[in-house]
């Protein structure tokens, strides 16, 4: 480290940052009033949703804005204005003082370079090393951010990287001058969870290892809670709390933290119970309006007086270190957005089966010949997805989980018929269902309805945003266009939105408003199932709870039954009946969710349990990580599908022989694996012990 | 911004008065983009001048098409005289005024031009789409005999239809006079119709897969239903760019046969056909060739000029191939 800086010395400090974009659209308040420092050898967590302007904020500590922007307030990087620095001063900063990683890892790095060269370029650049020493320098890097085998990583192009891998690689190239300031803008927002679990122990290795601060942005609570020291949490371009981690979690001074702290799914209570999520009503105070004399938050805000709406609260002290934008920071309790209504599970029997699927098989592509259409046969077609079962009950959800690759989507699609399947059985209640939806009758139809991840892309954004809706009820309810208008009213009503919505253009709503447009489109014509792909995954917490509530409102009112997939494991908890585990496109696990969730579990399922991030600092870190990646789904497996990463593999048996249905006491909890069921959860009692942390990637 | 009377008057998306106020706002939004940059603000005036003398031309032209201004004192003569005030670009062989004639020309071949233009865009719109959609080896087969039709320089694949199908009669007799016109109507629609087919292909595929079209699919909309109802108005920017660069081709194409002699028959005024007829005058009498000419420039370069601004303002690539 080249600074003399006392260590506990702010690092960078933001005082009352405010910028404004000046765009041909209108102006934007990106940014209206946010402070916060970063000291050395600390992790500070900048938490918010999206539009928070808490990527902006960690822009400006880089100096790093757009032409058209008006900045007000100061960033000090060790005591010197970077909004005042010049060109050339800014270069040097940037570089040497402080780096930056981003979310997408793929854009960072250059696809037509090695990634060897690409870190030594750094290292030229800056340190002006030369050939020899940066490519030692560049192992030493990789090294130390835990890549396996760095020698060869040296000479592989970004694309034969994994995406954890490729992070590492951006990581190290971040760190090669070392920096005093690391700015990590939601490194594994695009990631599974499982290499996100090894990217945060990354990180907070990272802090104990070199003497620089790290600003750590991210929207997802139980990240911050794993890395961070303090936190700081923006609200329409404030920083509206700023406390150190556990305190935080344990006694939150702002009302919008505790709603936020609502929205995450928790696990189920002992008694099987299941805590239900805030609703924050209303949306994000508009960017586009300049900022009134009051508390940003107060229309949303359970517990909002006249003075709320008066004047505008400043960031008060509350305890040490602990500071809260509001007026009555000592009235927050847990309770103020009302009592959570707890969920026991009913132990409703399994009622009749709406949806069984059998033997389920898709293959994507045909086999590859060695010349165009001639000659032998080189390439096998992907397996996605390979022999799947599952039933859905009436009013029952079905939870599909599994890392990107594992099939689900595949499975989804093969469900509604979009994809059709190559093999296999699936019946709606008494019927065949034809493998693709073209085939299908109106009747079946309207009776499996699909909702995408992606709400923005599934609204016609050159159609009005009642067109789908309107179109389902005439196609499948034979209503007329005046009935379907009334009845498309209606149902958006259901769904907590203004029935004027109707015949706006999709773009004047946000994404929570177009995925519950989604979700009365498919509502539409009383469905038998909604298959669920990722619906949540791409929504804010808070906007998150809102969709989870509706779902599950709207399954206790008409007994719809739901296939959910999903990659986060807390929604999974909070919704789902059943859950399926897929992996490599086969089934790990299957059964009821409270013995998917508990031992003796799979290993896969074990591992991913142990990764994901829990929003409780104090939560117990277990040390299952999976080594390498998900295997190439072109060749039949001989064994288990798991078998290359499994961290208790027991032998050859393992490759050779695919693992036997092991069920326990119930028939309805299936396990694949060799280990026999009591040995496995033997094993797994004994967690977590340094036997069990496999090497990194 | 929203239309302060459609805003309330729409009350079915589906019903026709959407797609009158989506008409409202492409016109609006063409003016925009064609107005905010300089080709565009230079491009725009040019064709709305010539679309202008193309309508009004034959009326306000100072002397009939067919006059011979031959005097009573013959030989001397009007024949090939320079400009002057009283021919304002001279007069031609016979002493017919070429600047009544190229008032009139202006008509026909933007006319022609047009409906070739368009009709090639509708083929082209209909079989890429079509073809796009469907996708697998149909969609294959498709593509490889526009691929084969692009192959064919256009002028030679438009001289082989005319002089094999202009040599015939007109199947109906009321089509008589029109015959030798929709042939090159149809000529150029063939001859563009695959590259207009290739760029719809491209836009329907990115749409296909997007989550809208699939939950189209799931309420069992037919598949014209999708194409033109919900993947259709997204390519209207891109129909409306490889419109007007069809255009500016579809033009030249027409002249060109104008000058080989299978565009409309002479007496009738065609720029092409004058070019062609004023060449042998050229030494003493260029007027003859350079006012046609000059008047096909001028539209073709206006023509691109707009083209141009539009897709810079779009950000869209400057080249396009076809």
């Amino acid at each position: 480290m080249n600074s003399h800086a006392p260590r506990g010395a702010p690092l960078l400090q933001i005082e009352h940052l405010g910028v404004t974009f000046l765009t041909p659209r209108g102006t934007v308040r990106a940014v209206r009033d946010a402070s916060l420092n970063v000291r050395r050898g600390e992790v500070l967590g900048l938490a918010g949703e999206s539009g928070s302007g808490k990527s902006t904020t960690a822009f400006a500590a880089m100096g790093y804005l757009p032409g058209t922007t008006r900045v007000s307030g100061r960033v000090l990087f060790e005591g010197q204005d970077v909004m005042n620095m010049d060109a050339a001063e800014l270069r040097r900063m940037r570089g040497n003082r402080i780096a930056m990683v981003y979310q997408d890892p793929a854009t960072s790095l250059n696809p037509t370079m090695r990634v060897g060269p690409q870190v030594s370029e750094v290292l030229r650049e800056h340190l002006n090393m030369d050939a020899r020493h940066s490519r030692r320098a560049t192992i030493e890097l990789f090294e130390s951010v835990r890549l396996a085998e760095p020698e060869a990583v040296l000479r592989r192009f970004p694309h034969e990287l994994s995406g954890g891998q490729q992070q590492r690689v951006v990581i190290a190239m971040a760190l090669a001058c070392e920096p005093d300031l690391l700015i990590l803008d939601e490194p594994t927002t695009g990631l599974d969870v499982t290499t996100q679990a090894t990217i945060l122990e990354l990180v907070v290795d990272l802090k104990e290892r070199i003497n620089a601060g790290i600003l750590y942005v991210t929207h997802d609570l139980g990240v911050i809670a794993s890395v961070a020291d303090r936190v700081v949490v923006m609200y329409a371009g404030e920083t509206v709390e700023e406390a150190p981690v556990r305190e935080l979690f344990r006694d939150p001074k702002h009302p919008y933290t505790t709603g936020l702290l609502n929205c995450v799914p928790k696990p189920p209570t002992e008694d099987g119970a299941t805590v239900g999520l805030t609703r924050i009503p209303g949306s994000v105070f508009p960017a586009s309006e300049p900022a009134p004399d009051a508390c940003l938050f107060a229309s949303r805000c359970p517990m909002a007086d006249e003075m709320c709406s008066q004047m505008a609260p400043p960031m008060t002290e509350t305890g040490v270190g602990h500071s809260s934008r509001c007026l009555y920071p000592n009235d927050i309790a847990p309770g103020v957005w009302g009592e959570l209504d707890t969920n026991v599970e009913t132990g409703r029997v399994q009622g009749e089966t709406v949806l069984g699927a059998k033997g389920l098989r898709r293959f994507y592509g045909s086999w590859g010949r060695k010349y165009l259409i001639f000659g032998p046969r080189i390439r096998p077609p992907v397996r996605a997805v390979t022999d799947v079962d599952f039933t859905v009950g009436l009013g029952r959800t079905v939870g599909i989980v599994g890392e990107s690759g594992a099939g689900k989507s595949t499975v989804a699609r093969v469900i509604v018929g979009l994809v059709p399947r190559d093999q296999g059985q699936l019946r709606l209640k008494e019927e065949e269902l034809a493998p693709e939806v073209d085939e299908r009758t109106d009747a079946q139809r309207a009776a499996m309805r699909m909702v995408f991840q992606n709400p923005t892309a599934s609204l016609n954004p050159k159609l009005a945003v009642g067109h789908a809706i309107v179109r389902a009820l005439r196609k499948f309810s034979g209503l007329d266009k005046q009935e379907s208008q009334q009845r498309a009213e209606e149902l958006l009503q259901a769904v907590g939105l203004d029935p004027a919505y109707l015949n706006r253009p999709p773009r004047e709503l946000s994404g929570g408003e177009q995925q519950r447009v989604a979700l009365a489109g498919a509502f539409a014509a009383s469905p038998d199932v909604i298959v669920a792909d990722e619906a949540v995954s791409a929504l804010d917490v808070s906007v998150q709870a809102q969709v989870l509530n509706l779902l599950r409102s709207h399954q206790e009112k008409t007994d719809t039954s739901y296939v959910f997939i999903t990659h986060d494991l807390a929604v999974l908890r909070y919704l789902s009946d059943e859950i399926l585990v897929l992996y490599a496109g086969h089934v790990a696990e299957s059964g009821p969710a409270p013995k998917v969730l508990d031992l003796p579990s799979h290993p896969y399922t074990e591992a991913l349990l142990s990764a994901a991030p829990v929003p409780d600092p104090d939560a117990q870190r277990t040390t299952i990580r999976l080594p390498g990646f998900v295997p190439t789904l072109r060749a039949e497996f001989q064994g288990c599908c798991f078998a290359s990463r499994c961290p208790r593999k027991v032998g050859n048996i393992c490759d050779e022989a695919p693992p036997p249905a092991q069920t326990s006491a119930d028939a309805d909890h299936v396990i694949y694996c060799h280990i026999p069921l009591d040995e496995l959860a033997q094993l797994q009692l004994r967690r977590p012990t340094e036997t069990t942390k496999i090497g990194q990637e | 911004m929203r239309l302060n009377t459609s805003g309330q008057r729409i009350e079915v998306p589906g019903a026709a008065r959407h797609t009158r106020s989506a008409f409202g706002r492409g016109t609006r939004e063409f003016l925009r983009l064609s107005l905010s940059t300089t080709a565009g603000r230079v491009g725009l005036p040019i064709v709305v001048i010539h679309i202008l003398l193309a309508i009004v031309g034959p009326f306000i032209a100072p002397y009939s098409i067919t006059e011979f201004h031959l005097p009573p004192d013959y030989p001397a003569t009007d024949r090939l005289a320079g400009p002057s005030w009283t021919y304002l670009f001279g007069s031609d062989q016979f002493g017919r005024d070429v600047f009544s004639r190229v008032l009139s020309g202006g008509g026909t071949l933007i006319t022609l031009s047009l409906a070739g233009a368009l009709l090639g865009l509708l083929w082209g719109t209909f079989i890429g789409m079509s073809s796009g959609y469907r996708g697998g080896r149909v969609d294959q087969v498709v593509m490889r005999v526009m691929d084969g039709m692009m192959a064919f320089p256009a002028l030679l694949l438009a001289l082989l239809m005319l002089t094999t199908l202009g040599a015939r009669d007109a199947p109906f007799r009321w089509l008589e006079p029109y015959w030798q016109g929709s042939l090159i109507v149809a000529t150029i629609g063939l001859v563009f119709a695959p590259s207009a087919a290739r760029v719809m292909r491209s836009v329907t595929l990115q749409a296909k897969n997007l989550e809208f079209v699939m939950s189209a699919r799931l309420r069992g909309e037919s598949a014209t239903y999708i194409i033109y109802r919900e993947i259709l108005p997204h390519a209207l920017p891109v129909i409306g760019v490889e419109f007007t660069v069809r255009l500016s081709y579809s033009i030249l194409l027409v002249s060109s046969l104008g000058f080989l002699g299978l565009g409309v028959q002479p007496p009738s005024p065609d720029w092409g056909l004058m070019i062609a007829e004023g060449r042998q005058f050229i030494g003493f009498a260029p007027w003859t060739t350079l006012a046609p000419a000059g008047a096909v420039a001028t539209l073709v370069v206006g023509v691109n000029l707009l083209t141009d601004g539009i897709k810079h303002a779009r950000g869209m690539p400057q080249e396009i191939v076809g």
